[in-house]
């Protein structure tokens, strides 16, 4: 493409022969058509969000009614299990609101509609993430920011310039942890076609329910697990360990309470160049 | 239509499963994964300590596991199906057949529960007891009464879902009536959290509503809370609740019969 609309550059970001200016004002003509269409159907919207809500609740409720009765676990209180619940529903509200369309890889993949990204001269994964764009995970960082308003105050946290700018990495952090999860596992459909359902399973398990308590209640196995090979204890026990001012308690090593941000990062590193691998796999359906 | 078409149709759910096999598999994991999570939970916040309202950790843990794969069975998805045939129009097909269409949806949820669920949920209690000290029921009585709570449980079940299911005819969408049902019915039937955990509010309005059928009243009756003569007043509000949505269900239905909207028709 060459005729003036298109300014090109070089492509080491593998964005297309577009210069920034140009890839910025694509990316928020398409997520901005994805909110239209999405209103269209505005009651269906709110409940998408108010699901959204319903579905932290149940958790969160079962949380607080069970310590209400029993006070602390493992040593842990009410209030500090509580802000290991923020946490993760924080990185996960800024999942839901920016990635949660990496799900539909799968189905993209499967019903042969993956030949059409792949025909478009942008980046796949990111159109793959922007093109149906829906911004129901609100509901979900919303909840979040409400309920790290509460536990502060709970707490009684003094929120500081550089705490928040580290609690920030660490949502993004943990945000990227999910991503790449879920973008890696998604990733196997170019293999089998359950790849979606997997994804589901193993999180779903592990950031939905086992991330929201403090990973020593588990056993040295899915302690192990739950940092290095599903890393979604960097989501929200390990820098809760550090925001707590308690990582004289923290599993394996202190340092483990900073490294969220890193752990996000090269788990997205790998996840994407594992993505890389699938695509160029790819074969479209036959029909 | 006699016997033989109903049983036929209450096969069609095992079937539907030995061909997603591997989807089944995924989700018996996922039950198992919640047990183990439970497990561990429950383990921490007791923390050694004694018993709670009576009830210790090894009777906890029992309650929680036999909660979550009974959940497998007493959960039914026929509301789903009502909502689509409603919705493709399909309902007209169904009302013109020589069926009753809800003994219809009795036939396939039973052959749901007992010939698809029930040996699903069998295959994740018996990997769960890898790694959970199951309790046997509290006595020989218990355990009878347990069986004949639970498929009271499955009935109730039943009833409340096609309630659910019926919503449809008047608003063609379920979900978010759905969603607002399946919140109270996690913690009011007291699958999620025993009801002697919630505050005494809470355990009122429980009290009032059918959904405690659903886990509160035959796990009670499993870890021996509820004995003696209190098992047979237990049985008996779940046969009344069946008694009370069974009729509500009727006459819902014969409303809806005569509301019928087809889409695009």
């Amino acid at each position: 493409m060459t005729n003036d609309q298109f300014p090109m550059t070089n492509d080491r970001l593998g964005f297309g022969h577009w210069s920034l200016g140009f890839l910025l004002r694509v990316l928020g003509l398409v997520m901005l058509a994805g909110i239209k269409s999405r209103m269209e159907y505005r009651l269906d919207f709110i409940l998408r969000v108010v699901m959204a809500l319903v579905w932290n609740l149940t958790s969160l409720v079962f949380i607080w009614a069970v310590l209400a009765r029993f006070r602390s676990m493992a040593g842990w209180s009410l209030e500090e299990v509580f802000f290991i619940y923020t946490l993760r529903l924080l990185a996960h509200g800024c999942y839901c609101l920016l990635f949660h369309n990496v799900q539909v890889i799968s189905r993209y993949v499967r019903w042969g509609d993956f030949d059409r990204v792949l025909l478009r001269p942008l980046n796949p994964l990111l159109q793959l993430v922007i093109w149906e764009y829906d911004p129901a995970g609100i509901g979900d960082l919303g909840l979040g920011l409400i309920c790290f308003v509460v536990v502060s105050r709970l707490l009684e946290f003094h929120w500081t310039p550089p705490a928040i700018a580290f609690l920030l990495l660490v949502m993004a952090g943990g945000c990227l942890i999910e991503l790449s999860l879920f973008l890696l596992l998604n990733t196997l459909v170019f293999w089998t076609t359950e790849a979606g359902r997997l994804a589901w399973l193993v999180v779903g398990t592990f950031s939905d329910q086992f991330a929201l308590y403090p990973l020593d209640i588990y056993n040295a196995l899915l302690q192990f697990v739950m940092t290095f090979l599903v890393p979604v204890g960097f989501m929200s026990y390990y820098p809760a360990t550090l925001f707590l001012d308690r990582t004289e308690d923290t599993l394996f090593s202190p340092i483990f309470a900073y490294l969220t941000p890193v752990v996000g990062l090269v788990l997205f590193a790998l996840a994407y160049s594992f993505w890389q691998v699938g695509i160029n796999r790819y074969q479209s359906t036959g029909s | 239509m006699n016997l033989r078409g109903y049983l036929k149709l209450a096969q069609a759910p095992f079937q539907m499963r030995l061909a997603y096999r591997t989807a089944v598999l995924l989700d018996c994991l996922g039950v198992i994964l919640r047990i183990y999570l439970l497990k561990v939970f429950w383990t921490a916040v007791y923390g050694g300590g004694g018993a709670v309202e009576g009830i210790n950790l090894p009777m906890m843990v029992t309650y929680a596991t036999l909660a979550s794969i009974q959940g497998i069975v007493t959960t039914s998805y026929v509301h789903w199906g009502m909502q689509r045939r409603v919705r493709d129009g399909s309902i007209v097909i169904d009302l013109i057949r020589p069926y009753g269409f809800l003994r219809s949806l009795l036939a396939s949820s039973v052959g749901n529960s007992f010939l698809a669920d029930g040996p699903v949920a069998v295959f994740a209690l018996a990997v769960s007891l890898l790694f959970i000290n199951l309790q046997p029921p509290a006595s020989l009585a218990a355990g009878l009464a347990y069986l004949a709570s639970l498929i009271l449980a499955i009935a109730v079940g039943f009833f409340l879902y096609v309630l659910v299911g019926l919503v449809a005819f008047w608003t063609l969408e379920l979900f978010g009536f759905n969603n607002i049902f399946e919140f109270l019915s996690l913690f009011l039937s007291g699958g999620l959290i025993p009801l002697w955990f919630l505050p005494p509010w809470v355990r009122r309005i429980a009290e009032l509503l059918p959904f405690q059928s659903l886990a509160h009243l035959p796990l009670s009756i499993y870890i021996g809370k509820i004995e003696g003569a209190a098992i047979w007043m237990a049985l008996l509000k779940q046969v009344a609740w069946i008694g009370v949505l069974s009729a509500i269900v009727w006459l819902i239905w014969k409303a809806a019969e005569r509301k019928v909207i087809v889409q695009g028709g």
